[in-house]
């Protein structure tokens, strides 16, 4: 392990961008949410995403944090991303999350949002041109994303289980 | 951790503080019977608000594995209340609510959620049917969900409904204990904006 690198922690509905190949940028336990990792490999630009919730549908008002919502959290990670030195067409994203965390009668429209968490990231993603080139979504159990920015790696921890690279 | 103001009057906030400390009291008094062994509050602190990037971290690490018990609030608003212990200390808890010598279990099977899920499903009752004696709200839990995750992952997806509503949330967390002190666990309550509303203003002037 090179023991030079620095967790940064994305907190949920926060956006983390970076150049420092020193940073390895980290989503905490998701559940529901979605850890959304995008990497350009020229430029070398990382960017980590932790969207909460589909859809803004306005009840909230004008929200503070830019990733709450799938459909805004995409646009100003891309915008972000540019203004950093990324291009459109070398922009990798890969996903993790969106667990359906279970289980008891009547509460199954609350845990179903993960699965909606989901389409929502990836129809903007398809809307803004991007395609995933890996995911570790659904299921019922939770997640720790890292994206290294030094090599643009990504790996998933399961809960309970071994770290997988995606 | 961001800690915001909490958004309540004085007056309001100590209401609001006494009717919570009237329910983790019930609650803690449920366990105890449930249990067939004296439990106390080992720590209450007051209401505070934080903010929701904060959430994953509220229980300690954000990645650890955790057993919680989620119960949802409803009647005339709603809210959440979570039951949270490391995975060591349900297994205990388990063998001592099904009589098992110490030790047998090591996972969660259907027999041991529900005996961890009717925990939560004590505390939880207890604690809104004092709220409802010094209030007169109706308010109803849930049946219990057993989860065994990150308590981070629990977290998160427990309280999406408020995230809908709102970026930051009122939190009361409650650590409780066996008098010995061997086995401790955490009770959260968060209640939406309309439910801290409810219960400031129906509370009766003592």
């Amino acid at each position: 392990m090179r023991a030079e690198q620095e967790n940064v922690v994305v907190g949920l509905g926060e956006i983390k961008i970076t150049k420092d190949p020193q940073v390895v940028l980290t989503c905490l336990g998701l559940g529901s949410c979605i850890g959304l990792a995008a990497y350009d490999p020229v430029a070398r630009v990382a960017a980590m995403a932790h969207i909460v919730l589909p859809a803004d549908k306005g009840t909230t008002g004008h929200s503070q944090s830019p990733a709450k919502y799938a459909n805004t959290a995409i646009p100003a990670l891309l915008q972000e991303m540019k203004a950093h030195g990324g291009t459109l067409g070398r922009i990798v994203v890969k996903l993790a999350g969106g667990a359906r965390m279970s289980m008891a009668a009547g509460l199954d429209s609350i845990f179903k949002i993960g699965e909606q968490n989901v389409a929502a990231t990836t129809e903007a993603l398809k809307a803004a041109g991007i395609r995933v080139t890996a995911s570790d979504t659904g299921g019922q159990q939770g997640r720790t994303m890292k994206l290294y920015t030094e090599s643009g790696q990504v790996t998933v921890v399961t809960a309970g289980t071994q770290t997988n690279e995606l | 951790m961001t800690i915001y103001q909490t958004g309540l009057s004085p007056t309001e906030h100590e209401t609001w503080s006494r009717l919570v400390s009237q329910g983790i009291s019930r609650s803690v008094a449920g366990l105890t019977e449930m249990v067939g062994t004296e439990v106390v509050i080992t720590r209450l602190d007051p209401p505070r608000r934080i903010a929701m990037k904060d959430v994953p971290d509220l229980i300690g690490g954000a990645e650890a594995m955790t057993v919680a018990v989620y119960l949802r609030v409803s009647g005339c608003a709603t809210g959440h209340m979570l039951l949270v212990f490391q995975p060591e200390t349900a297994f205990e808890l388990v063998d001592m609510l099904l009589d098992l010598a110490p030790g047998t279990t090591t996972d969660l099977g259907d027999m041991e959620r529900s005996a961890i899920g009717e925990m939560g499903n004590i505390m939880g009752s207890f604690f809104l049917n004092a709220l409802a004696d010094s209030t007169n709200l109706p308010l109803m839990p849930s049946p219990p969900a057993v989860m065994m995750d990150m308590a981070g992952s629990i977290l998160n997806s427990a309280l999406v409904e408020i995230f809908m509503e709102s970026e930051d949330l009122l939190v009361v967390d409650t650590v409780f204990g066996t008098k010995d002190r061997q086995l401790n666990g955490t009770f959260l309550m968060m209640p939406s904006e309309d439910l801290v509303t409810a219960m400031v203003k129906r509370e009766p002037a003592s």
